[in-house]
């Protein structure tokens, strides 16, 4: 007589990136409060595809050649104190096939030059988006000329993979990347003369964008080799675009996908509470936290920040703390506070502007590690939503909304 | 302005200017839009099919047998069911291999041999409301017949008088179920079909048991057991191995997980081949009680009919789905579909020559 019950390991963590996101990150899960987001994983791999060897890639990040980096002091930290695994790999259908869980938190790089142009586009729309004719002409508001320098951007980007003991790309390669973001400024900068686009779609997403085109491409291959498809949280900026480049090239991994932008969330309910703590207290409900939700693409122009009761919330509460404001108004200015909130605070307290993606990560990944081979009964309703840039079926699309994990696999909220 | 309208249109407005934004991106860089693996093979048909085929179906207690050509169903000549066993019209089939073909009823089966129409066997148990025998299964020359509320039946082929009848059907119980743990008869299966395979599988609840045969005793010895609240609704094979469909959407082969859905309870799993892979179709069951097919590798999963069927075969690679008042074939040849004509509840089997 046999019994066999479903094995339910705690899945391995794949990470790509090196950055900031990752080193603050991994500091954030080792406060006390937080460490218990550690049970939820066994092994943290890491993805090696710029650097020689794995003595390169660990010593990478260090500000100083006697120092370790920042994320493999955090790393060190969590392999004493947890019984968690780590390795690091360069092969990527290994690194695929190893991992459960993938959080990519890459960036391309920015040739210096082509970096100031996109700069310059975007003033320039912003100029022209200000003011009239008249004002612009005063403001001496004028096209900008394209005065980047393929040579020099190569120069200065061999000269600092060389310092940081990176493979070097041929010029050949890096001349095609540098034109692929070119032309993505140039088509940006045209589609935001009709509507408008942040900041960070022209200074981010194109210097990404080449990258996580060829790794949708990888992944879709290491998937065609029949390795189970792992859950991606993707915090490649803009996540809600480079999701779209992801599942372009790999439909499989769609499901799978997230643009991890739920600091957006979080920021929104810290600045609602703040913003209404004395019509709270007016109502009578200084101690209850309002919670509100956002929609749309993540970027300053196209995210909607939703203030109504959620899903099971008394909606008696809400009526009555904006009893006397406009609605319209309240979103307009939450919309703005909301998508100015890492100009506002970064300078200063950039800690708490990296917090709020430090914990959106956190339940993301402790979410999705709990719903790795588990059934929907594990899954009452009620439970706190996510909110994520996800697959919208009906659009076609990667937008801001809230969902949960089932089984590793993104299940929009109310679905 | 009220605030749900005004959120709504935002909303829209914003989704509108995002679609069009990507859309200018990725036409531009020449990408494909985003989109799900399904879409891609949204409708395929199934790569081998078979010179000939035929497939029967229930019309009320009667069962038509249509054959399957090139380009077209024909429907072919039709076996008269036996009044005195039905009351609701045919509730269970099942062909074997050694061309018997098995139809319940409310109050008993019939047993007919396909090379000989006129042979037909009955076993009758008696009236009992609101159920019957739903599903059948052969170990060697035994029938072994589960019925929703009596249990398990084994009935030797040879044990039938002359008149082709049975009536001292209290002799041929396998299996009594218990009120409160009922087994789930529409489970078994000798689905190894046609094969070197002669095993018989029924589940109750969480639990799977193979039916065993030592010197013409029958016995039932667990074989595999799932978590407390994985309810089996669905029984096959995958490569010889077990393949079971769960209320709580997982489908799993071998004891180990192999691919999980939603919201959804597995109602069918079928063995067969979707271009070149070879995987597991099920339909599952929705509140709406409309149910599509979908094709799995364990790895990923593609809506294969995009129509709410009702019930579904594969054979010899080739996929037979009844929707709505449509028989739809699918295989390498393309897709076929016929109107028929549904008089009550329509389960079907099917064979080849």
């Amino acid at each position: 007589m046999v019994t066999k019950k479903i094995m339910k390991k705690k899945p391995t963590l794949g990470i790509i990136g090196r950055g900031g996101v990752v080193s603050h990150f991994l500091e954030y899960i080792q406060i006390p409060k937080n460490e218990y987001a550690l049970n939820y994983i066994d092994k943290i791999v890491f993805y090696n595809h710029d650097y020689p060897n794995e003595d390169v890639f660990r010593n990478s990040g260090a500000q100083d050649n006697n120092k370790a980096s920042r994320v493999e002091v955090s790393l060190n930290l969590i392999l004493k104190n947890k019984n968690i695994g780590n390795d690091v790999t360069n092969n990527f259908e290994k690194f695929i096939k190893t991992s459960q869980i993938i959080i990519d938190a890459s960036a391309g790089y920015k040739p210096e030059s082509l970096l100031t142009y996109a700069t310059h586009v975007f003033e320039y729309s912003v100029g022209i988006r200000k003011g009239s004719e008249v004002t612009r002409e005063r403001k001496n508001v004028t096209k900008p000329q394209f005065n980047a320098s393929l040579n020099e951007d190569f120069k200065i980007y061999q000269e600092q993979a060389e310092t940081k003991g990176k493979n070097v790309l041929p010029k050949e390669k890096f001349s095609n990347q540098w034109n692929f973001s070119k032309n993505l400024i140039d088509i940006i900068h045209k589609v935001d003369l009709e509507l408008p686009i942040g900041m960070r779609i022209y200074d981010e997403f194109p210097f990404s964008a080449e990258m996580m085109i060829k790794r949708g491409q990888k992944i879709l291959e290491a998937l065609q080799v029949g390795h189970p498809i792992p859950t991606y949280i993707n915090l490649v900026n803009e996540p809600c675009f480079t999701s779209n480049l992801l599942s372009s090239q790999c439909p499989e991994l769609t499901s799978y996908l997230i643009g991890c932008t739920g600091a957006d969330l979080i920021r929104l309910n810290e600045l609602l509470n703040n913003e209404f703590s004395e019509e709270k207290k007016k109502a009578g409900y200084e101690q209850c936290e309002l919670r509100g939700s956002v929609a749309g693409l993540h970027d300053k122009f196209t995210m909607i920040p939703i203030i109504k009761p959620q899903y099971g919330e008394d909606k008696k509460m809400f009526d009555d703390i904006f009893r006397d404001i406009t609605p319209k108004k309240m979103h307009r200015s939450m919309e703005k506070m909301v998508s100015e909130y890492w100009n506002d605070h970064h300078h200063k307290d950039g800690d708490r502007v990296q917090t709020s993606v430090s914990e959106n990560l956190m339940n993301t990944l402790i979410n999705t590690s709990k719903s790795r081979g588990k059934e929907l009964s594990s899954f009452p309703f009620g439970e706190d939503f996510l909110s994520n840039g996800y697959f919208h079926e009906d659009l076609g699309l990667f937008l801001v909304g809230k969902h949960y994990f089932r089984n590793g696999r993104v299940i929009a909220h109310g679905s | 302005m009220d605030l749900d309208f005004m959120i709504r249109k935002k909303i829209s407005d914003v989704s509108n200017r995002a679609d069009t934004l990507v859309q200018i991106l990725h036409e531009t860089l020449q990408l494909n839009k985003p989109q799900l693996s399904w879409q891609e093979k949204f409708d395929g048909t199934l790569n081998v099919g078979s010179s000939q085929l035929c497939c029967y179906l229930s019309e009320g207690k009667d069962i038509i047998k249509y054959v399957i050509e090139q380009d077209k169903i024909i429907k072919e000549s039709s076996i008269k069911g036996i009044r005195k066993l039905s009351y609701n019209g045919l509730t269970g089939f099942s062909l074997n291999h050694i061309s018997y073909l098995i139809a319940g009823y409310s109050t008993g089966f019939m047993v007919v041999n396909l090379d000989n129409t006129d042979e037909i066997r009955t076993f009758n148990v008696g009236r009992n409301e609101g159920s019957s025998f739903k599903s059948f299964a052969f170990l060697n020359d035994t029938i072994i017949a589960g019925h929703s509320n009596k249990g398990l039946f084994k009935v030797p082929l040879n044990d039938f008088r002359e008149d082709g009848n049975i009536i001292n059907h209290s002799k041929y119980k396998l299996l009594n179920p218990k009120k409160d743990e009922r087994i789930l008869t529409t489970n078994l299966i000798n689905d190894l079909n046609d094969k070197v395979y002669n095993k018989v599988y029924v589940t109750q609840a969480n639990e799977i048991y193979q039916v065993h045969e030592n010197n013409g005793d029958m016995f039932l010895e667990l074989t595999q057991s799932l978590e407390l609240n994985q309810s089996i609704t669905a029984l096959g094979t995958l490569d010889q191995k077990l393949v079971v469909g769960t209320k709580t959407g997982e489908i799993i082969v071998d004891g180990r997980l192999f691919y999980q859905d939603e919201k959804k309870i597995i109602n069918q799993v079928q063995q067969g081949e979707y271009g070149s892979e070879e995987g597991i179709f099920f339909s599952y069951l929705e509140s709406t009680n409309s149910s599509r097919i979908y094709f799995t590798n364990g790895q990923k999963c593609e809506r294969v009919i995009n129509l709410p069927i009702h019930e579904f075969k594969v054979h010899n690679d080739t996929l037979f789905a009844i929707c709505g008042k449509k028989l739809m074939v699918n295989n390498n040849d393309g897709r076929k579909e016929i109107d028929i004509l549904r008089t009550g509840k329509s389960i079907y089997a099917f064979g080849g020559n």
